[in-house]
């Protein structure tokens, strides 16, 4: 048969691109939380919110590498894969919006993305962090569309 | 599969991710702002380039005023700076390394954000004594990093540190002390 063989193909790339996508943010959400004071700095620093907003960086601060994590993990079991994916989708696309605003308002901020291994961006928030963030988001739209791929605990649970 | 299952699911982990965040951010304290260091005395504000001796004000109501524009405790003036660096207080530059190494106050040691990341010990903390004055400046402007190193000292045991609001640029503009090379 023909047909088999691609859809083994695909699902095989969708685990790979799944696994590393949610390994990467296992990362991020890691790094985070190690140097959690490091990421409340960038956040204040893009001036997102209000200054007077100060519990709405201590909720981002704390909020978003634990659902990194958690989405990180769901990714890389392949649990819950597409609502996993479609969160972090809306999670990079904030991400990206936040950096082209500080761009466009000429700030000089650091990323805070993956606490001191920011590769291959280093410095000052630039163009680079939006490739790199467009190419994640790229990624996690592929899972989305894809669905969880081969050694995925949604495929053995019908999910 | 249904996208509002999916979406339901994304939800949920949103929901867990907020809640995991709420409880750390019980366990886990988080600076926003540097501690209010001493205040400081009348002998630190220069009357001949204070504001105060602009607007008529007493030092200390300028001190106030200022204070009050920023918003911030511990933040001075340029004025104020200048008073502390000719009592031998110590200067940090929180500033990056080619900023630094091309044009810096004399005397000043660099301490970027950066070296203070990770847990990692920089050796220009070997130079600064916690029990003393610093006053910390960079770029000036809605620049952010002399602040958070401020936070950062803070938690080494810095209890009276400053934040020099103009910056360097403020600095070189009044014509004080600068000079170049890497620290």
């Amino acid at each position: 048969m023909t047909d088999a063989k691609p859809p083994a193909a695909t699902g095989l790339i969708v685990a790979i691109v799944r696994i590393l996508l949610g390994g990467l943010f296992i990362f991020a959400g890691v790094m985070k939380l190690g140097d959690l004071q490091g990421f409340a700095f960038s956040v204040k620093a893009f001036e997102i919110f209000p200054a007077e907003a100060e519990h709405a960086v201590r909720l981002v601060t704390f909020a978003v590498p634990w659902t990194e994590l958690i989405i990180g993990v769901m990714l890389v079991a392949g649990y819950w894969t597409r609502g996993a994916a479609l969160l972090l989708a809306a999670i990079l696309i904030g991400f990206v919006a936040g950096i082209v605003s500080v761009l466009a308002r000429d700030m000089n901020v650091t990323c805070g993305c993956f606490g001191r291994f920011e590769r291959p961006c280093t410095g000052p928030i630039g163009v680079c962090h939006v490739i790199r963030n467009g190419v994640l988001l790229l990624a996690t739209l592929f899972v989305v569309w894809k669905g969880p791929g081969s050694m995925a605990i949604d495929r053995h649970a019908g999910r | 599969m249904p996208l509002h299952l999916d979406l339901h699911r994304a939800c949920t982990i949103a929901f867990l991710g907020v809640v995991f965040g709420g409880v750390h951010s019980l366990t886990r304290p988080i600076s926003l702002k540097p501690a209010a260091p001493e205040p400081l005395a009348p002998a630190d504000l220069a009357p001949d380039a204070s504001p105060a001796a602009a607007t008529g004000m007493t030092p200390l109501a300028s001190s106030a005023v200022a204070a009050a524009t920023t918003g911030k405790e511990g933040d001075i003036t340029l004025a104020q700076a200048r008073a502390l660096y000719e009592q031998g207080v110590m200067f940090v530059d929180a500033r990056s390394l080619a900023e630094f190494t091309a044009e810096h106050v004399e005397g000043a040691v660099h301490l970027p954000l950066e070296s203070l990341e990770g847990g990692s010990r920089p050796a220009a903390l070997d130079v600064l004594d916690p029990g003393a004055k610093v006053v910390i400046y960079c770029g000036g402007g809605d620049c952010h990093a002399s602040h958070d190193v401020a936070i950062r000292l803070n938690a080494l045991g810095f209890r009276n540190c400053y934040v020099m609001t103009d910056g360097f640029p403020g600095w070189k503009a009044a014509g004080y002390e600068v000079t170049g090379g890497a620290p």
